[in-house]
């Protein structure tokens, strides 16, 4: 009775197991499909070779126009693209049929967004052992202190434009300082690994884009100075 | 202990019918979030149906699935010539807006077997009204076909002109699937073209010398073709299958809504004595869409691919038929 069962209960678990077999990359073209942040191209065809070829002219019906109509785009069509830069996947269960998906990442073709960065003086070597001791502090009373000074320096500094999606600058300290009354708002820590800042005196996780459409300047910092 | 089993069977049996379910998502094409869900219901829904019955060896059961009446019964004439499932159950396709104000989906994979078991591989095209309800249900051409067809058109009109020709040629090619000879009857005008090439190997003399071989041409009225197909060829045969490799438009020089199509056609078919039929040829259509709601062939012709049984030797091009080879009266 009980080596019955036990096999019933194997046979349940282990058939519709084997059935689903390796779909991973299914899977994956799927989810591409559904994320918008993509471009992408499929090919059906009986080689594997003929159906990346389709899956390219299909993708260059979608990349050239987003070339065209997107004025941050680093490319003029998709001849100008690097090697690499266009992925593929191929799945061959399909009975006779080879489909392969290229695709790329809309990111990938368009230039970092770069805000208009005004220069406001040079810090020069000699401010580094300044900026050293500034952030030897990391205390936001001592930094508003001492930045509310005139003759603090700072390397790059700019505001957010209303358009503003990501603000990108190298890894370093970036503080939001309100230039009117002087203060600090927030210091932001070097980018982590994935890409994210924290804020430095709490250790909360931020994002530069609450300080969009607001006339606050920010100045970077860069690695160089914290050392 | 019986009632165990048996639960664990019944279990069983429930996870095999979950198995065969298929979720389909619309990742572009419709910016109406009701009919979004409408239409991923719907088509989830007729897979869902499709793929049960292929399971259990039945009939889909369409009576949840918002469908016409004609597409449900060209859907079980489909289904009655060779079954089919959707073996992935995990769908994402966009949705294309048609000619008609309808929307159709492309691209659904198919399978289903050949007479010796092997699996086919088949796409299928849904046709959806705004309501979200299935109007038609084909098989389809293959996609880089299509995608080459629609963009071969520069003009406006003349892409929604190459819409509707495809489509068209869709339910031609699937009506010998579904043998609906209603549809055949209604798309060859009354005094319609049938011409149908044969390889014929002459010899010459005594000495029975081999001349090159050449096509011969036996030419039908609409009556004499569709009485063949109605009386002979649709009742002997079990399962018909038809691809198209390659599809050529082209529209008539001088005359406007006159398109030639030209297809390279395969046709396999199993009869109800079990033997097979098998060709490869050329198929052009004259198709007329001055009316597009009424669309008309006015010539079809068939022609071999091959000129020998060593397939060696193909129809030399210049012989092939195309929309210069008739001359239009008005």
């Amino acid at each position: 009775m009980k080596r019955v069962f036990c096999l019933v209960a194997c046979l349940f678990v282990a058939l519709p197991a084997l059935a689903q077999g390796p779909d991973d990359v299914l899977a994956k073209i799927n989810a591409i499909k559904r994320d918008t942040s993509f471009l992408y191209g499929i090919g059906n065809m009986a080689t594997e070779e003929q159906a990346r070829e389709e899956a390219l002219l299909v993708l260059s019906d979608q990349l050239n126009p987003f070339l065209a109509q997107n004025k941050f785009s680093m490319f003029r069509s998709m001849e100008d693209i690097k090697e690499g830069t266009i992925e593929f996947l191929t799945y061959s269960k399909r009975p006779g049929q080879y489909r392969v998906m290229a695709y790329v990442n809309k990111a990938a073709l368009v230039e970092k967004e770069k805000e208009e960065i005004t220069v406001l003086e040079d810090a020069g070597d000699a401010v580094g052992e300044l900026l050293g001791s500034l952030f030897a502090s990391r205390t936001k009373e001592e930094l508003d202190r001492v930045l509310a000074r005139s003759d603090i320096p700072y390397l790059h500094s700019g505001q957010l434009a209303p358009d503003t999606r990501q603000l990108y600058v190298d890894d370093g300290y970036l503080i939001y300082w309100d230039r009117s009354s002087g203060k600090i708002l927030e210091i932001m820590t070097p980018r982590d690994p994935s890409g994210k800042r924290t804020n430095a005196c709490t250790g909360e996780p931020t994002s530069s884009m609450k300080y969009k459409r607001l006339p606050i300047h920010w100045v970077y910092l860069d690695g160089q100075t914290n050392k | 202990m019986k009632r165990v089993i048996l639960s664990l069977v019944l279990a069983f049996s429930l996870q095999s019918v979950s198995a065969q379910e298929v979720t389909f998502t619309v990742n572009s094409g419709l910016n109406d979030p009701a009919l979004q869900s409408a239409v991923e219901r719907t088509v989830s829904g007729l897979l869902t149906a499709m793929n049960t019955a292929y399971a259990i060896k039945g009939m889909p059961d369409l009576s949840g699935v918002p469908i016409t009446e004609g597409a449900a019964a060209g859907f079980r004439m489909l289904w009655n010539n060779n079954p089919f499932r959707c073996d992935e159950s995990d769908i994402v396709e966009p949705v294309i807006r048609t000619y008609d104000g309808g929307y159709q989906v492309r691209n659904i994979p198919l399978e289903s077997l050949d007479e010796n078991g092997n699996p086919v591989y088949k796409e299928m095209v849904i046709d959806l009204d705004d309501a979200g309800r299935i109007t038609r249900v084909n098989k389809a051409i293959e996609a880089n076909l299509y995608r080459k067809i629609m963009q071969s058109g520069s003009e406006v009109t003349d892409l929604r002109q190459r819409q509707v020709i495809l489509n068209y040629v869709e339910d031609f090619r699937t009506s010998y699937e579904k043998k609906d000879i209603d549809f055949l009857e209604m798309v060859f005008s009354d005094d319609a073209l049938i011409i149908t090439g044969k390889v014929v190997q002459r010899k010459k003399g005594d000495r029975a010398i081999q001349m090159k071989p050449e096509i011969t041409y036996t030419k039908y009225s609409k009556q004499e073709y569709l009485d063949r197909l109605r009386n002979h060829i649709f009742p002997n045969t079990k399962t018909i299958d038809v691809s198209f490799g390659t599809v050529e438009v082209v529209k008539h020089p001088s005359i406007d809504g006159y398109f030639g199509v030209l297809v390279r056609q395969g046709y396999k078919s199993v009869f109800k004595s079990g033997a097979t039929y098998e060709d490869d040829g050329y198929l052009f259509m004259l198709w007329d869409f001055r009316d597009e709601s009424h669309p008309q062939i006015h010539v079809r012709t068939w022609q071999p691919y091959w000129m020998n049984e060593a397939r060696t030797q193909t129809i030399p091009e210049d012989q092939i038929i195309n929309i210069n080879s008739f001359r239009i009266t008005r």
